[in-house]
């Protein structure tokens, strides 16, 4: 008999505790339910009342003024381009008015240029005189230059001609550019 | 084979009597799980972005209203005559006319004589984009022996197009002067508003300025351009 009334009473124990747990269940899902759809409102709102939206709004306005002035903002693109070219190509291309400057400068009073070339390879340079004396000076300002290493470099004297029965002197010389 | 059914049946019996009243919590949490990692996480994820993108945003409109103020504040005319300068002195192409004229003001101011001269152009519509600053050769001679010759070189750098003197020969009577006139075509203008404008550097400055007080042998010549000709030739006579 006794065993009997303790296990009813089991039994209903049993119950209770089911009881409590869906009701537990039913709770914690409702809660996570809420807290879900709570956040993503919460969020939302965030978003959608972030600064973000203005700053676009205010990008619209800014690129439909700088639509007005392309015209000019192409015109910098280009001329900025063309400086940009002339400037490169000022930079690299060769001063020969410079050189030429230089070579005239070291040629004495009564010597002539026979002929004068310049080119990526280097220089060739013939002079010829009557005097003797003036190609003397003429070797001597070539060697200074060739010292100086200012304008041209390893100057080469090619040849030293005597032409006896004109009583001229021709000199040669070859040299690379700097 | 009945057996198993039976039991598989009484299991599925069992589990239903005994846990039918947690399906709703257990469907109410998958459904808000789903929610979760459809809607919410995305939005979070958002949410953390939003800083940088405010950011990002924020420097791009700073960006395009420096722009629109470095823009605004340029005058249209001096822009436009600063670009004209300069495609004169860099030609987006074979400036045959603006060549020979350059050519002829460069003798005209250093008071030398030109004699034959010569293009080596190739195909005269081609345009070779490959190369960074293409250009064509003229070559020249001079009446005159080397101080003539640099006379019209000194001119020749302060005329434009831009060109360089690649090889010069002379005699006391004579010269040839070898020179490239270049130019550079022009690539299609990509403007992008997010990007800073790039105004005219100092050494950009100074350049148009110089360029600017160069000959402009189009606008002082009141020469008749003789005719350019072909390729590789070399005139009978001076054209100048």
């Amino acid at each position: 008999m006794s065993s009997n009334i303790n296990l009813v009473s089991v039994i209903k124990d049993e119950k209770a505790r089911q009881k409590n747990r869906v009701k537990i269940a039913r709770i914690a899902s409702i809660a996570f339910l809420a807290a879900v759809c709570l956040s993503s409102v919460i969020i939302f709102i965030i978003n959608a009342f972030s600064p973000l939206q203005s700053i676009l709004k205010d990008q619209d306005v800014a690129k439909k003024n700088l639509s007005l002035i392309e015209q000019k903002h192409a015109s910098l693109d280009i001329l900025n381009g063309r400086l940009n070219g002339v400037l490169d190509i000022s930079k690299k291309r060769k001063d020969y008015t410079h050189i030429i400057g230089v070579i005239i400068q070291q040629i004495p009073p009564g010597t002539n240029i026979s002929s004068l070339s310049i080119d990526k390879s280097g220089l060739s340079l013939a002079a010829s005189s009557n005097s003797l004396s003036s190609i003397n000076d003429l070797i001597n300002n070539m060697k200074t230059l060739s010292v100086k290493k200012q304008t041209l470099e390893n100057i080469d004297m090619d040849s030293l001609i005597v032409d006896p029965p004109t009583g001229n002197y021709s000199v040669s010389f070859r040299a690379t550019l700097l | 084979m009945n057996r198993k059914v039976n039991t598989r049946a009484n299991l599925t019996r069992y589990l239903y009597d005994n846990y039918k009243e947690f399906f709703l919590p257990f469907g109410i949490f998958v459904v808000s799980l789903l929610i979760f990692i459809n809607f919410t996480l995305p939005q979070i994820k958002n949410l953390l972005d939003l800083d940088a993108k405010i950011k990002l945003q924020n420097e791009k409109l700073q960006v395009m209203k420096d722009n629109l103020n470095k823009l605004s504040a340029m005058d249209s005319s001096t822009l436009e005559s600063q670009r004209t300068i300069s495609s004169r002195a860099l030609p987006s192409d074979k400036d045959f006319a603006g060549v020979l004229n350059a050519v002829s003001q460069a003798a005209l101011k250093s008071q030398v004589i030109l004699g034959d001269y010569g293009f080596e152009v190739g195909d005269i519509k081609k345009i070779e984009s490959d190369v960074k600053y293409p250009g064509f050769k003229l070559t020249l001679d001079l009446v005159g022996g080397p101080q003539e010759m640099q006379r019209f070189m000194e001119e020749l750098y302060k005329t434009v197009p831009i060109s360089e003197v690649i090889a010069v020969k002379s005699s006391p009577d004579s010269s040839q002067v070898t020179a490239i006139f270049y130019y550079k075509a022009e690539p299609p203008v990509k403007i992008r508003n997010d990007v800073p404008v790039k105004m005219i550097s100092k050494e950009g400055s100074i350049m148009l300025s110089e360029i600017s007080t160069w000959t402009n042998a189009q606008a002082e010549s009141a020469l008749i351009i003789p005719p350019i000709p072909s390729s590789g030739e070399r005139s009978k006579s001076s054209p100048f």
